[in-house]
C-alpha cells in the first residue's frame, strides 16, 4: 500500500486553509516553567537539572536523531549536547526564551559531530566493501520521521524543531541563528519536498 | 486513489497530523541516571551573561577608549586636514560601524540570539558602507605617490588590528560564539575598524582612491585572518581526536 494512501487513512480529515508553517504544535513544558528550570539550573539545583534532562531530553533525541544513525549514535550525541549546554549555561539569559537557546547548542553539537564523522571518514582508507545502509534505518513506511530525514539538512531541523518540538518561527531563527522569513521559506520547501515524496510513494 | 488530488493544503494538514504524531523517544533509564550523574557532578552556581544590549555597550564603550588612546598616542594630523562637513561624515561612519560590530559581536556570543542581520551581512554592508561613503566625502586626486604613501597606512592600520583583535577575544571569553569561523570574520571586522579609524585621524592623504584602496583594505585584511585564523583553530579542534 502507498504510503499517501496510508496518510489518507490515518490523518484526520479537514478542509482548513491555515499555513502549514504556522500550524498547531504539541504540547509541551510550558516556557515560563522551563524558563525557571533553567535559572534554578544556573543557581546549582540539582533537581532543577534532572527535570530539565527528563522533560527535554525526548525532544532533543529526536532532534539528534539523523538518517543512517543507530539510535547509540543518538545517544552518544545526545550526551555531546548536554555537556555542552552544561558548560554553556551562564550563557542563558533568564529574559530570553529556553528552547532557541538550547536547540542553538544541540544544532552546533550535530554539526560539529557530523563535520568530524565526514573529516575522520575521508582519511579512512577503504579495505573492504561498505555494508548495506538500508541495515542502519528501517523501511521508510514505518515512520515519517524517515520521510522528514530525507530532507536537507536545513529543512529537516526546521521541520523537526517547529513541528516535533513545538517551536516558533521567531524561536527557530533563534536557534539557527537566522531570521524568521528564512525559516519560513525553509519549512516552505520542506512541505513541498514531503508533498513530492509522498506523492513518489503513492505511485510505487 | 483520489488523495493525489487533493490541494496541498490538505495535504500539508495531513503532513502536520503525523509529524504530531510523531512519539517522543523516550530515554532510557540507565542513560538518564548518566546525564545527571554527569551535569550533576561539576554543578556549581554560574553567574548569567549580560543582556545582548549591555554587551553591545560593553563592546562600544572599550573600542572608544581603546580608539581613543591610540588617537592621543599617533596623532590627529589627517583629521585637522578636514573640512567639517568630512569629519562629520566620516565620524558618523565610524560610529555606524562600532555600533553595528558591537551588536553583531554581542549577537554572536549569546546563543539563541535573534540575529536580525546576519552576521556576514553585517561586515559586508559595512564595507561597502565604508567605500561608498569615502568616495562621496572625499575628493579624487591623481597621487603620484599612491602606494608608496599607501602601504605604511596598511601596515599601520593592520598593526592597530592585532591588539584590537586580542582585546575584543579577551573580552568574549565569556560567551560560546557557537560558529568559530563567523566569530572569527566578526572579530576581524571590529578590529580592522579600529584600525581604520586610526588611520582616520592619523594620516594626511585624505582622498577618496588612498582611503578606498589602503584604509579600505584594513578591515578586508582583517576580516579575511580572521576568517582563516578560526578555521585553522577549527580544523586543529576538529582533527583532535575525542
Amino acid at each position: 500500500m502507498g504510503y499517501s494512501v496510508r496518510l489518507a487513512n490515518e490523518a484526520i480529515s479537514s478542509s482548513g486553509t491555515e499555513d502549514p508553517v504556522e500550524g498547531t504544535a504539541p504540547a509541551r513544558p510550558s516556557e515560563s516553567s522551563l524558563r525557571d528550570l533553567m535559572v534554578r539550573y544556573q543557581q546549582g539545583d540539582p533537581a532543577a537539572v534532572e527535570t530539565l534532562v527528563t522533560s527535554l531530553s525526548p525532544a532533543l533525541l529526536r532532534f539528534c536523531w539523523g538518517a543512517g544513525m543507530s539510535r547509540s549514535d543518538a545517544e552518544d550525541l545526545l550526551q555531546d549536547c548536554w555537556l555542552r549546554i552544561h558548560r554553556a549555561r551562564h550563557t542563558y539569559r533568564s529574559s530570553e526564551p529556553l528552547l532557541p537557546w538550547i536547540f542553538a547548542v544541540a544544532r552546533h553539537t550535530r554539526l560539529d559531530a557530523y563535520r568530524r564523522r565526514r573529516r575522520l571518514g575521508s582519511r579512512e582508507v577503504l579495505v573492504a566493501e561498505n555494508p548495506e545502509p538500508a541495515s542502519l534505518t528501517p523501511p521508510p513506511e514505518h515512520d515519517v520521521m524517515d520521510l522528514v530525514n530525507r530532507l536537507p539538512d536545513g529543512q529537516r531541523e526546521v521541520i523537526v524543531m517547529l513541528k516535533v518540538v513545538g517551536m516558533s518561527l521567531e524561536e527557530v531563527a533563534g536557534a539557527t541563528s537566522s531570521t524568521a522569513g528564512a525559516v519560513k521559506q525553509k519549512a516552505h520547501r520542506a512541505y513541498a519536498a514531503l508533498r513530492r515524496m509522498l506523492a513518489a510513494g503513492s505511485s510505487v | 486513489m483520489a488523495e493525489l488530488h487533493l490541494p496541498d493544503t490538505q495535504i500539508d494538514e495531513k503532513i502536520d497530523r503525523l509529524l504530531e504524531l510523531v512519539a517522543a523517544s523516550e530515554l532510557s533509564p540507565e542513560l538518564r541516571r548518566k546525564l545527571n550523574g554527569a551535569l550533576g557532578a561539576s554543578l556549581q552556581p554560574v553567574k548569567p551573561l549580560p543582556s545582548v544590549r549591555v554587551l553591545m555597550v560593553q563592546f562600544g564603550s572599550v573600542f572608544l577608549l581603546f580608539a581613543a588612546v591610540l588617537i592621543a598616542t599617533m596623532g590627529i594630523a589627517g583629521f585637522r586636514t578636514l573640512q567639517a562637513w568630512q569629519a562629520l561624515g566620516i565620524v558618523a561612519i565610524l560610529a555606524v560601524g562600532v555600533s553595528l560590530l558591537s551588536l553583531a559581536l554581542a549577537w554572536q556570543v549569546c546563543p539563541g540570539s535573534l540575529q536580525k542581520i546576519p552576521p556576514v551581512l553585517s561586515w559586508a554592508s559595512y564595507g561597502i558602507g565604508f567605500l561608498t561613503g569615502a568616495a562621496l566625502l572625499f575628493p579624487w586626486r591623481q597621487s603620484a605617490g599612491f602606494f608608496s604613501q599607501g602601504w605604511p597606512c596598511l601596515l599601520i592600520g593592520s598593526a592597530v588590528a592585532i591588539p584590537g583583535g586580542v582585546l575584543f577575544w579577551l573580552l568574549t571569553r565569556r560567551g560560546v560564539p557557537l560558529s568559530t569561523v563567523t566569530f572569527g570574520g566578526t572579530l576581524g571586522a571590529i578590529a580592522g575598524l579600529m584600525g581604520i579609524t586610526v588611520l582616520q585621524f592619523r594620516c594626511i592623504h585624505q582622498d577618496a582612491a588612498h582611503v578606498i584602496v589602503w584604509h579600505g583594505g584594513v578591515l578586508l585584511a582583517s576580516v579575511v585572518a580572521g576568517v582563516l585564523i578560526a578555521c585553522v583553530l577549527e580544523r586543529t579542534v576538529r582533527s583532535t581526536p575525542q
